[in-house]
């Protein structure tokens, strides 16, 4: 039996948040190498990119959003399943199955 | 070009910034793309300065813009072919960039410039022995997440330091000499002599008067205390190490130089603009050689 799958950050994906220099906004940019676009996602896209970076399931990646956002769990849990479906299609994203 | 949100709840939230990217994002992301480029292509390279720094060794509220990076010798031409598949555009040739012709400069839409450096000016060993110098302690530190191999500490500090000998006004030797413990000044001092660079490293920590002797003294003299072109290309005449390098600096003094033209015109410079820089170079040659030697003549003293 499998349990749901777990998603992280494609291995051919740079990013870095606004904070690394110290700036106080939520925002990272993001970039498939070696030619994709730099994408900027900010506020709730860049909560649910956070919670993407520490690995885990979509209900791991809700929560952690949820902490970042302040937002209630499950108000915005299928606005995050659909948007880390949005990043896997873009590649940002994978899925790793889990054991 | 711009994107549409990609989905619905962070509608407003995901865009394609490639117009106004900050520039601390652009030059992190950068390094990493040209990390990729390099690794797709089999090319052996060392990330140098600003995000490939160790934390201790940046500059406090000094942001990086652009990237550096240099290149095993042998794959140099590799590397060029390779970005220029990714929609890089080469700016300068190396042997148009600077008086060390050190450097090729290209530019991306998305990622500005990056220099890449065929060698490290004022290392004076051959490029092969000194990137492979320099790479001896080398590790994979992450710029914006990605692996990026980058020098070890020593070679950090010495390349920084023979950077700063060559930057009028960026005299940071406090950080890179000062305040580094003997056992590391004393390391920096041997890479520097593997490397063939010990006049740039005394250049760099104020003791060039010890070098007065050397054929370059006057190239890093130039670079410390300033001077017209011409005697910038005196010292380059002086410090070229072969009878061929000294007739380049001679060509390459009396000959336009169309990578900067080019960048002077935002265009690429037709017949006429070349002839016509061409003719400006030769008649400010000719006024700085007349200065020059009036100069001379007035310090003679009278008979």
């Amino acid at each position: 039996m499998t349990g749901p799958d777990r998603y992280a950050v494609a291995a051919d994906v740079a990013w870095i948040d606004a904070e690394h220099v110290g700036e106080a906004r939520a925002e990272v940019y993001v970039a498939r190498l070696p030619d994709g676009e730099p994408l900027l996602l900010r506020d709730g896209a860049w909560a649910i990119w956070h919670g993407v970076a520490q690995g885990g399931t979509v209900d791991d990646i809700v929560g952690h959003a949820a902490d970042l956002s302040g937002a209630e769990r499950d108000v915005i849990a299928d606005d995050v399943a659909r948007f880390v479906e949005s990043l896997v299609a873009r590649g940002l994203v994978v899925p790793t199955p889990s054991a | 070009m711009h994107e549409e949100p990609v989905t619905d709840p962070p509608r407003g939230q995901v865009s394609s910034p490639d117009v106004d990217i900050p520039t601390f994002a652009r030059v992190q992301l950068a390094h990493p793309v040209v990390q990729r480029i390099a690794e797709e292509a089999g090319v052996s390279l060392l990330h140098l300065k600003g995000p490939a720094l160790l934390a201790g060794l940046r500059a406090p509220g000094r942001l990086s813009s652009d990237v550096d990076v240099l290149v095993q010798p042998d794959q140099f031409t590799t590397m060029e072919g390779a970005l220029h598949d990714h929609g890089w555009e080469r700016y300068s040739h190396v042997s148009s960039g600077s008086a060390f012709e050190h450097a090729a400069n290209w530019w991306h839409p998305h990622w500005g410039y990056a220099d890449l450096h065929a060698r490290w000016p004022g290392a004076t060993a051959s490029p092969a022995d000194t990137f492979s110098a320099l790479s001896e302690e080398s590790f994979l530190q992450p710029i914006a997440h990605y692996a990026c191999p980058v020098p070890g500490r020593t070679a950090q500090l010495l390349v920084l330091l023979l950077h700063s000998a060559r930057s009028p006004g960026y005299r940071d030797v406090e950080l890179t000499w000062n305040e580094q413990s003997p056992q590391q000044r004393a390391a920096v001092i041997d890479l520097a002599g593997r490397i063939g660079g010990q006049v740039a490293l005394a250049a760099a920590l104020g003791h060039l008067e010890e070098h007065r002797g050397d054929p370059s003294y006057a190239l890093w003299h130039f670079y410390r205390d300033g001077g017209g072109r011409l005697d910038e290309w005196r010292a380059r005449y002086r410090a070229a190490p072969s009878p061929s390098g000294r007739w380049r600096v001679v060509v390459s003094a009396a000959r336009v130089n169309r990578d900067h033209l080019r960048i002077e015109l935002g265009r690429t410079p037709t017949r006429s603009d070349v002839l016509t820089a061409q003719l400006g170079r030769i008649g400010k040659l000719v006024r700085e050689s007349a200065r020059m030697a009036r100069a001379h003549l007035r310090k003679r003293p009278a008979p």
